[in-house]
C-alpha cells in the first residue's frame, strides 16, 4: 500500500484541488484496512451496511481512539510487526497499542520530515531535548519515546537536559552551551516539561535567544497551571528573549501527519490530513463551533487509524483563508473531553 | 433545625425506637408529602415529585397493609441505623431514610456529594413540617464526609447498616467492625431486563404508545441506564416482532431525542462500545443518530450480565419459545409490557433461571419498595 505523493507543496493545495485526491486515497485506505484487518471489517459490515456506497469524506467510518485500548487493531501479519507503540497515558482503560511495520514507520518519518521542513526549517541544528535520554529508559516503546525519537532526527547533535532522575544535567547543559555558542539551535520538549524546566527552573544564562522551540503534547498536564498558549510564549520571551516558538498537535494514532501552529496561532491541515468537528450526535459542525475533533490521515497503513475520533475538543475557523497564507483548514485545540458524571447505582467514592 | 453536618462529633445521637409504621411518623410523612407535591421545586424535579408521592398517606397505608396486625402491634425499631446510599442515584438516600423511619429507627444518613442539592431542598421541607420538640427530629440525622474514620466510627455504634452497592463498597464495609448483632443489608450490583409483547404494541394508538415509551425512557435513559433496575436487554415475544420493534424504538428515539441530554463523553463511549462489541461477530446494529443504539443478539451468552448498555444502548433478543436465561445471581428487575397475570405466571413457570426479585410493568422500574432485592426491609430492621 503506497501513500500518494503530492506534486506540490504540502500546504499550497487549495480545497478544490486537494479534495478529490484526498478522498480517493482515503477510499483506498478504507478498502485496504477492510481487506487486511478482520476486526475493522466486522465493525464496518455491522455498523456501516452501505460502506461501499459512501462517497463523502465526512460520512466515512471513524474509529474512536479509545478502541485502540480495547482491542488489537492491525492490518499487517504478525511476522511483519516492526514496532508496537503504546500510549504513554496511565488511564485505567489500559494502553493504546499501535502496530507498525517497517513501511509505515518509514512513511511516518518521511511525512514528519516534509512537514517540519516546510513549517519550521529544512536546516539541521543542534537540539536540546527537554527530557531524559530515551536510550537509558527501558520498558515499552511509548508515545513519548516515539515523539522524541521522531523529532530528534532534526537535531544535528542531540543534548538531553535531564538526568535519569529528572534533575537537570548541568554538565550536559554546559557542553551544549559551549557547542552552540551564539548559533541557532532547536529546543524540543513536551509542553509540560518545557514549562516545568525552561520557564520554572532553568537559569536564563544557559540559553541564547536564537532558539527555535518546538513543543507539543503534555498539555493535559499543563491544564492545571492554567497557562494559555499566548502566556506560555510570553513567559519564554520574557525570560530568554526567544521568539520562535512552535506548538504542535499530534497523537500516536496518527504519528507523522502532525499539525504545526502557523504564525497566527492556528494548526493547519496539510495534503496528508483532514479534520472535522463533531457534536455529540456526530453531526459535522463545519466552522466556528466547538466540538469533538475527528482526524483523517493518509499515513496509517499498518493499522486502521487513518480516520479517528479523538477525545479532544477543538474548533475550525475556516479553510484556505488563514491570513498566514498557508492553505488547508485551520483550527484550535481547547483541551481534553471531560469525563461525564455517572448517574446510577454503585460507587460511593466521592 | 435539621441540617447536613460535616463531622460526626457535631451530631448528638439519641437513639430512639418507635413502633413500625408509628402513627406520628406516618402523619409527619404525609404532611411532608403535601408540602413537597405542592412546591414549585417538585414541579421542576421528577425525582422530588416521585418522593413526595411515595410519602402520601394513601401509599403508606397500602404498604402497611402488607404486614399483619400482630406484626404492626409488636414490632419496634432495632435502634440506630447507618445509611450508605450510592453516590449516583440522587434520591436514594431519601428512600433509605424512609425505610429507617417506617421501621421505627433512628437514622444517620450519609449524603453523597451529588445528592447534596436534592438533600438541601428536602431538608428545608422537613424543617418546615417537623415538630422540634418531637422525638422524630432526633431520628433524622444527615452527614456528608470524606474520611474513612467516620465510616469506622459509625459502623461501631450502629444496630443496623444499609449499604447500597457497589460490590466494592460492600466489600469495604464488610471489613469494618460492628456490634455483634448489627443487621447488615447489602444491595449488590444488579442486572435488569425488559420483556415486551409485540402483539400488543402493534395495536397501540399513538397516545398509548407514547405513554409506554415515556415510561421505558424513564426506566432507562433517566439514570443513564446505570440504576440497578435499568434494563440492558429487551426480550421480545408475540406476533410481528420486527414491526413491533420498529414502532416501539422509533418512538423511544423520538422521546430521547427531545429529552435526553447526551453528553460528548457518553456519545464517544457508546460508539466505541458498539464498535468493540461488533468487532468479533456478525450482529445486527441499529444506530439512531447515536441517541439510541440497538444491538440484536442471536443467542444469549453465558455471561449475559456483562452485556450492559449505557446512555441509551440496548441489547435485544427474540424469544421463540420460553425465556431461558443463563444462570446469574445478579438478576433484579424484569419490567414488562403487554402481558397479563396469567401470561406472566406461565412465562415464569416455563423459564429457565427466572430469578428476578421484582417483576413490574415498564415505567415502574425505579419505583422504590419496602421489599428490595428480596429483603423485607421493615421486618429485618425491627424486632
Amino acid at each position: 500500500m503506497k501513500n500518494f505523493n503530492p506534486e506540490s507543496n504540502f500546504f499550497n493545495l487549495k480545497k478544490s484541488s486537494k479534495q478529490k485526491k484526498f478522498l480517493k486515497n482515503v477510499i483506498k485506505l478504507n478498502n485496504h484496512h477492510f481487506r487486511n484487518c478482520k476486526e475493522y471489517k466486522r465493525m464496518i459490515v455491522n455498523n456501516y451496511p452501505n460502506f461501499n456506497n459512501i462517497d463523502k469524506l465526512k460520512d466515512m467510518p471513524m474509529i474512536p481512539v479509545k478502541l485502540f485500548k480495547l482491542i488489537n487493531l492491525k492490518s499487517i501479519k504478525e511476522k511483519d510487526i516492526y514496532k508496537i507503540i503504546y500510549s504513554s497515558g496511565t488511564s485505567s482503560d489500559g494502553l493504546s497499542k499501535i502496530y507498525l511495520d517497517k513501511n509505515n514507520a518509514k512513511i511516518q518519518i518521511q511525512v514528519l520530515n516534509n512537514l517540519f521542513s516546510e513549517m519550521i526549517t529544512s536546516n539541521r541544528y543542534p537540539m536540546l531535548i527537554i527530557d531524559k535520554n530515551i536510550k537509558n529508559n527501558f520498558g515499552n516503546f511509548n508515545a513519548q519515546k516515539a515523539a522524541i525519537t521522531g523529532f530528534s532526527i532534526f537535531g544535528k547533535k542531540k543534548f538531553f537536559l535531564l538526568k535519569d532522575d529528572n534533575k537537570i544535567n548541568y554538565d550536559e547543559l554546559r557542553n551544549f552551551k559551549n557547542y552552540v555558542g551564539k548559533d541557532k539551535y532547536f529546543i524540543f520538549g513536551f509542553t509540560d516539561k518545557v514549562y516545568e524546566y525552561l520557564i520554572k527552573k532553568l537559569d536564563s544564562k544557559y540559553l541564547n535567544k536564537n532558539a527555535i522551540i518546538i513543543h507539543g503534547g503534555g498539555w493535559k498536564k499543563l491544564e492545571k497551571f492554567k497557562i494559555s498558549n499566548e502566556k506560555f510564549k510570553e513567559l519564554i520571551f520574557k525570560k530568554f528573549k526567544i521568539s520562535r516558538i512552535h506548538n504542535y498537535y499530534g497523537m500516536i494514532e496518527q504519528t507523522g501527519s502532525i499539525f504545526f501552529e502557523c504564525k497566527n496561532g492556528f494548526f493547519h491541515t496539510s495534503v496528508f490530513s483532514e479534520i472535522f468537528i463533531r457534536d455529540q450526535y456526530f453531526n459535522d459542525l463545519k466552522f466556528n463551533k466547538k466540538g469533538l475533533i475527528q482526524l483523517i490521515s493518509l499515513v496509517p497503513v499498518s493499522y486502521p487509524g487513518h480516520n479517528i475520533l479523538t477525545e479532544d475538543i477543538g474548533e475550525i475557523f475556516g479553510e484556505d483563508t488563514c491570513k498566514c497564507g498557508l492553505k488547508g483548514k485551520y483550527f484550535k485545540v481547547y483541551g481534553r473531553l471531560q469525563k461525564s458524571e455517572i448517574r446510577g447505582c454503585g460507587n460511593i467514592n466521592d | 433545625m435539621i441540617k447536613i453536618e460535616k463531622r460526626l462529633d457535631k451530631i448528638k445521637i439519641y437513639v430512639i425506637k418507635k413502633k413500625v409504621f408509628d402513627e406520628e411518623i406516618v402523619s409527619f410523612l404525609n404532611e411532608l408529602s403535601k408540602i413537597i407535591v405542592k412546591s414549585k421545586e417538585s414541579r421542576k424535579n421528577n425525582e422530588l415529585m416521585a418522593f413526595g408521592f411515595w410519602c402520601r398517606n394513601t401509599n403508606l397505608q397500602k404498604l402497611k397493609q402488607r404486614y399483619s396486625q400482630k406484626f404492626l402491634k409488636n414490632k419496634m425499631g432495632i435502634g440506630l441505623l447507618f445509611h450508605i446510599p450510592p453516590s449516583n442515584v440522587i434520591s436514594n438516600f431519601a428512600y433509605s431514610l424512609l425505610f429507617g423511619l417506617l421501621s421505627g429507627n433512628t437514622n444517620v444518613v450519609r449524603i453523597p456529594k451529588r445528592s447534596l442539592e436534592f438533600a438541601n431542598v428536602l431538608i428545608s421541607f422537613i424543617n418546615k413540617k417537623i415538630n422540634r420538640k418531637s422525638n422524630i427530629s432526633k431520628m433524622i440525622n444527615f452527614i456528608n464526609y470524606k474520611d474513612e474514620k467516620t465510616n469506622t466510627d459509625l459502623s461501631k455504634i450502629s444496630d443496623g447498616r444499609l449499604i447500597w452497592g457497589s460490590d466494592e463498597t460492600i466489600k469495604k464495609f464488610k471489613n469494618l467492625k460492628t456490634k455483634k448483632n448489627c443487621k447488615n443489608i447489602y444491595f449488590s450490583d444488579k442486572y435488569s431486563m425488559s420483556i415486551l409483547n409485540s402483539s400488543e404494541i402493534i395495536k397501540l394508538k399513538d397516545s398509548s404508545l407514547t405513554v409506554l415509551c415515556k415510561n421505558f425512557y424513564n426506566d432507562s435513559y433517566l439514570m443513564d441506564q446505570n440504576a440497578c433496575s435499568s434494563p440492558h436487554i429487551i426480550f421480545w415475544k408475540g406476533k410481528k416482532i420486527p414491526l413491533g420493534q420498529k414502532i416501539f424504538w422509533n418512538k423511544v428515539y423520538k422521546i430521547a431525542k427531545k429529552n435526553y441530554k447526551l453528553d460528548m463523553f457518553a456519545a464517544v463511549d457508546k460508539y466505541a462500545n458498539t464498535l468493540r462489541i461488533s468487532s468479533n461477530k456478525k450482529i445486527k446494529i441499529n444506530n439512531y443518530e447515536n441517541i439510541l443504539i440497538r444491538i440484536q443478539l442471536n443467542k444469549l451468552s453465558e455471561n449475559l450480565d456483562k452485556f450492559r448498555g449505557r446512555w441509551g444502548l440496548f441489547y435485544e433478543y427474540i424469544i421463540n419459545n420460553n425465556l431461558n436465561l443463563p444462570y446469574s445471581k445478579k438478576y433484579q428487575t424484569l419490567s414488562y409490557y403487554g402481558f397479563n397475570k396469567n401470561e406472566l405466571k406461565n412465562l415464569k413457570d416455563r423459564s429457565k433461571n427466572f430469578s428476578f426479585n421484582r417483576v413490574v410493568p415498564v415505567g415502574k422500574s425505579t419505583e422504590m419498595n419496602l421489599f428490595w432485592d428480596g429483603n423485607n426491609l421493615v421486618s429485618i430492621l425491627s424486632k
